[in-house]
């Protein structure tokens, strides 16, 4: 297995004039070391992770309930920063759910509260009733866990592609994509047994890495 | 041997073929290993269908965001986002260059606060043109409304990594500091001071045209680093001093635990949180941290940066790890790096010119200006211990004392300064552990502290004109209202602990004014929330309940006080501990309430306790003592102990005026207590020997209209009554009459007190009439406010016999003289008050009695009053006198056995 990530080289440049942010890194951050080092209120590196990870299915959920992409950026920008602060407060007790259940919560009222701001204002597309569409918590809830599952599965994705020989992992990937594993073989020229080997390793890895996320998450 | 991972993932999906079915099938029943890889492939299969999912939105999520429309700008691409808003890449339309659009978010856009620091970075950068600052080209809002700053896109390193980078040596490093010393003296020229500086705040970027060279800083060819620019960003916090009146206050802590900044690069008076303390010299300090991390590889702390208080605690009080220590500078480097790390402002550089002129005086093999501390300033340790609700009551309380009118900004001293003559090492040591020990509830009290004082401050500190009818002074009752009012609309909601502090100062300052009505509901809503707190928050809701017992207190609510008072000192028990600071507070709290109820042994037993700990928490010769030893002579008094209460009250003044020197209203206060308990023993003279400038020190620190100058005209007025200067006594009896009144109202036992002394003074001039009126009035206002068996009432009923006596009214007298006798039970057997009314008895010719009373008897009373009340007193006399009568008729049976009658 080759662990091949490398931060720095994955680093964006440092264009802007403001110093909040450095670009994602692909280390392997588990939730509880995010939340860990976001106590520190100026760990800017914290905030990043906790963006990197948490941002995508917050979006991805808003959209879901009726928001715009800007939108619900502006709502995943709000939960996050909301979360850190009451965090910092010490009102996340991990005894008292799990972390996805607390941001939902949060999210949840953040895009309602977005949906009641947009609602005040001239629609910009009139058929569109963002009140009538607007699913209740439940079935919300289950929007939500769908999304988190999902990003979360992404990033232990993205990490096991750093963790595996590209050419492993491109046979998983295939696997995954096309199905049969004769058909795969055939397409990337190497033997059956190689894809069977690649998606097992791949998927058991992947699970280990859910796994990890578990423990907080 | 076991099958492969492929043919049971085949068998397992009943794709293998039927020859080898079969023979798997024995062999995974018997094989615990692929038993176990079989469960590994069932669990990887459960996942395909999710991971087909994931692998699929990831190949469709190349989508790029959504770009904003800002007129003028074609945004490019994000260069990153944070808790404010985001940050684009856009080509500006005219003139055609990029730029770099920091755009407020959507929701910041309607918080004024981030608002106000959008336009406070404009107005800052519109000062500053300077090749080592990222101009700003325009400041402008968004299609949707949103604030946008267009500014120089700097494309560089942070400092930290350009100078790892091009693994610069600690000369190129210093030379690449002092530029951005120039830069930043630059600014302070132009009156910002930055606030916020820190190397991620300083790109460094290398220019093409070296023509690019900063003014004033002397290049070094050889240091080969002409090329680099460094440009210093984000004046979201800088303050503006000059030409300020238009700019929009800027608090630098908002948020609870959140105090803008960044903890490792804040002065002790920036991580303090308080920002009036925060001038030019503490962009100095974050200059030198910056150099020391730049030349060590390290910070000068280990800093806690999760834990604002200890983060403090450390800053304020630590001295930085020598650099030596850490990385081989310089010596001359390790002194320029400890001045500008100095924790005293006045003892740093005084500007960032002169750290860089100490810089380039350093590369010029020059001799620096600065020196390496004293031996004798090295011993010194700073040892700095927060007060949260003293400082803060004390605040208003000051403001209040001084005219209750605020001008301007306040400066808040929330430390104060020890010495310490110890060595460094032990000290820092000690330091230490004591930080390791109160770490936790230090974090708690200094989010509270810095919210709190934020709180405050922003409503005290910031006079607005548009709420203020034009006007800059605004009364202290109107800040209160304004705080109350932002109160009740929910600014501290979710912040319990600290809205209980504020309501409870507040709820204490109304009281402090004499506004009962308005205290009443802020204190009693302190209380409310005190008791949600957990019990970590204790020591909110003991403070609450001991000013809300105070206000009970003062409303004449005694049981309820009493309750009150009991709660917090249970609580106070168990949080702290019996033996604790706060304890002692509580129970002289409770003795003075105990003793304002008439129950003087209660009184004594608390006061007593309090004083045994507050003489163990505080030492002897505090304020503290001072303050219970006070109290103590007090209860002494009216148990009829006077010369045990001049004792206490002379011992009070003797520390009271070294702790808090002369001119203190409590010094005042016992220095009256001393004059009146030295009236009570007849000793005039000295008497007004203290009562004259105790009331000339009670007018001039609280005001010619505070209810203790009615104490004190009262108390004066007596001593002159008995000096013979009745004129003048009276004319301050009245004075004194009209005050209390008017502050106090005319059912107050303050002005029972001034009535029963003036009735005295009545008596003396054979003005019986009025004499009794007054002292009627004074019983009657006795009887209802204190209760009938109070050391004061039953003083007035006896004065009362004596004025019946006076009139000649003597079956009058004797009543109220047995009446008045037979309520004294509460009153100790050596209260000269019991041996007074037996003399009176003696005196008073009723038939029942007349001639009854033995010589024995008038011995025993003779003697009493003797040690209560000295050989000079009146009433001594008065029994001596009685008693030689008396002894002579026992001795000469013949003559006439009738004492006589009593003179007033």
């Amino acid at each position: 297995m080759r662990y091949n990530a490398d931060g720095d080289a994955l680093r964006r440049p440092l264009l802007s004039p403001t110093a909040f942010f450095e670009g994602p890194t692909l280390d392997w951050i588990t939730t509880s070391t995010i939340l860990h080092d976001l106590r520190d209120a100026s760990n800017d590196a914290a905030w990043r992770r906790l963006t990197d990870r948490f941002r995508r299915p917050i979006i991805a959920f808003a959209i879901r309930l009726g928001l715009s992409a800007a939108d619900a950026e502006d709502a995943a920008q709000e939960t996050l920063t909301a979360f850190a602060e009451s965090f910092r407060r010490g009102a996340y007790d991990p005894a008292r759910g799990r972390l996805s259940r607390w941001l939902f919560g949060i999210a949840y009222h953040q895009i309602l509260r977005e949906r009641r701001c947009r609602a005040q204002q001239p629609p910009d597309r009139p058929e569109t009733s963002f009140w009538n569409n607007l699913p209740d918590e439940r079935e919300a809830s289950r929007c939500w866990d769908a999304e988190w599952e999902q990003a979360l599965l992404e990033d232990c994705l993205a990490r096991a592609r750093l963790e595996f020989e590209p050419e492993t992992f491109r046979a998983f990937e295939c696997a995954m994509r096309v199905g049969g594993a004769d058909d795969v073989a055939r397409q990337l020229g190497i033997p059956v047994k190689a894809v069977y080997n690649a998606k097992h390793r791949v998927l058991k890895r992947v699970r280990e890495l859910r796994a990890e996320l578990e423990e907080v998450v | 041997m076991c099958p492969e991972v492929d043919e049971l993932e085949r068998w397992a999906s009943g794709e293998s073929d039927v020859a080898s079915r079969r023979g798997i099938a024995v062999h995974v029943a018997g094989c615990d290993a692929c038993s176990t890889v079989l469960r590994e492939i069932a669990e990887n299969l459960r996942l395909v269908a999710p991971v087909r999912q994931a692998l699929k939105r990831a190949a469709d999520e190349v989508v790029p965001p959504e770009l904003p429309r800002v007129d003028g700008y074609e945004p490019v691409r994000e260069l990153g986002r944070g808790g404010m808003g985001v940050v684009y890449e856009a080509r500006q339309e005219h003139p055609r260059r990029r730029v770099a659009l920091k755009i407020l978010s959507a929701a910041r856009a309607s918080d004024g606060h981030y608002e106000r620091l959008f336009i406070r970075e404009a107005q800052a950068l519109a000062r500053l043109k300077h090749p080592g600052i990222a101009a700003i080209h325009e400041a402008g809002r968004t299609a949707d409304g949103r604030s946008y700053l267009a500014m120089e896109l700097v494309e560089g390193r942070t400092l930290t990594d350009y100078c790892a980078a091009n693994a610069l040596t600690a000369r190129q490093r210093l030379h690449l500091f002092a530029r951005v010393c120039d830069a930043v003296a630059y600014a302070h020229q132009r009156g910002v001071i930055h606030r916020d500086l820190k190397p991620a705040n300083v790109l460094v970027a290398d220019r093409d045209d070296a023509a690019h060279e900063p003014d004033g800083v002397r290049n070094d060819p050889k240091a080969g680093l002409s090329r680099a620019v460094p440009k210093i960003l984000d004046f979201g916090l800088a303050r503006i001093l000059q030409g300020d009146d238009d700019a929009p206050p800027v608090s630098i802590v908002t948020e609870i635990g959140h105090v803008f900044g960044t903890v490792p690069y804040m002065s002790p008076e920036h991580v303090r949180g308080n920002a009036a303390e925060i001038d030019v010299r503490s962009d100095v300090y974050a200059l030198g941290v910056m150099l020391y991390e730049l030349l060590t590889g390290r910070l000068p702390y280990d800093v806690p940066r999760d834990r604002l208080a200890a983060a403090a605690e450390v800053i304020c009080r630590q001295a930085p790890l020598p650099p030596r220590a850490a990385a081989p500078v310089d010596a001359d480097v390790e002194t320029i790096l400890l001045k500008a790390l100095e924790k005293d402002p006045d003892r740093r550089y005084q500007s960032a010119s002169s750290l860089k002129d100490d810089v380039e005086r350093y590369l010029a093999n020059e001799p620096i200006l600065a020196r390496p501390p004293t031996l004798r300033y090295q011993l010194r340790k700073l040892v700095a211990r927060h007060r949260v609700e003293c400082a803060f009551a004390a605040a208003l309380v000051a403001l209040i004392g001084v005219g209750g009118v605020v001008s301007g900004r306040l400066a808040w001293r929330l430390a104060e300064e020890k010495a310490a003559a110890e060595s460094a090492k032990d000290a820092q040591s000690k330091l230490r552990e004591s930080a390791e020990r109160n770490e936790a509830r230090a974090t708690q009290e200094a989010l509270k502290l810095a919210t709190v004082l934020q709180f405050v401050q922003d409503m005290l500190a910031s006079p607005d004109p548009t709420r203020n009818d034009g006007r800059i002074d605004v009364t202290v009752r109107e800040i209160l209202d304004r705080t109350v009012a932002e109160l009740e609309g929910g600014s501290l909601s979710g912040l319990a602990h600290v809205e209980a502090v504020v309501r409870a100062t507040l709820g204490n300052a109304y009281r402090a004014l004499g506004d009962h009505a308005a205290a009443e509901p802020q204190l009693r809503r302190a209380v409310e929330l005190g008791r949600t707190l957990p019990a970590d928050h204790h020591k909110d809701l003991v403070f609450a309940l001991n000013k809300l017992a105070r206000l009970r207190q003062e409303r004449g609510d005694y049981a309820d006080a009493d309750a009150l008072f009991g709660e917090a000192l249970d609580l106070a028990r168990t949080a702290f501990g019996p033996e604790h600071a706060e304890v002692g507070k509580l129970l002289n709290n409770l003795g003075v309430l105990r003793w304002l109820r008439g129950d003087l042994a209660g009184a004594a037993a608390v006061s007593e306790t309090a004083l045994e700990i507050r003489l163990r928490c505080h030492g002897e010769r505090t304020s503290e003592v001072a303050t219970t030893l006070n109290n103590l002579a007090l209860i002494a008094r009216d148990r009829g102990d006077l010369r045990g209460a001049e004792a206490l009250f002379r011992r009070s003044l003797d520390i009271d005026r070294t702790a808090r020197g002369e001119r203190h209203p409590n010094v005042a206060k016992t220095m009256t207590n001393l004059a009146a308990t030295l009236a009570d023993l007849e000793r005039a003279d000295e008497a007004i020997a203290l009562a004259e400038p105790a009331l000339a020190t009670t007018r001039d620190l609280l005001g010619p209209r505070h209810p203790d100058v009615g104490t004190c005209l009262n108390n004066l007025a007596r001593a002159l009554a008995l000096a013979g200067e009745t004129s003048r006594a009276d004319a301050l009896f009245a004075e004194a009459l009209d005050l209390v009144r008017r502050e106090c109202g005319n059912d107050h036992p303050s002005y029972a007190l001034v009535l029963s002394h003036r009735a005295s003074l009545l008596l003396s001039l054979g003005n019986t009439a009025e004499a009794r009126s007054a002292q009627q009035e004074a019983l009657g206002i006795r009887r209802d406010r204190l209760g009938d068996a109070h050391p004061h009432t039953l003083h007035s009923r006896y004065l009362l016999a004596r004025i019946a006596s006076a009139e000649g009214d003597t079956d009058r007298a004797a009543a109220l003289v047995e009446e008045t006798l037979a309520a004294t039970d509460g009153l100790p057997e050596t209260h000269w008050l019991r041996s007074a009314l037996k003399l009176e008895r003696t005196l008073t010719p009723v038939p029942a009695t007349a001639g009854g009373t033995a010589p024995a008897e008038l011995l025993r009373i003779h003697e009493a009053l003797e040690r209560a009340l000295g050989p000079a007193h009146s009433l001594t006399r008065r029994a001596a006198e009685a008693h030689r009568r008396v002894r002579e008729a026992a001795s000469n049976p013949h003559s006439d056995s009738e004492p006589a009658p009593a003179s007033p």
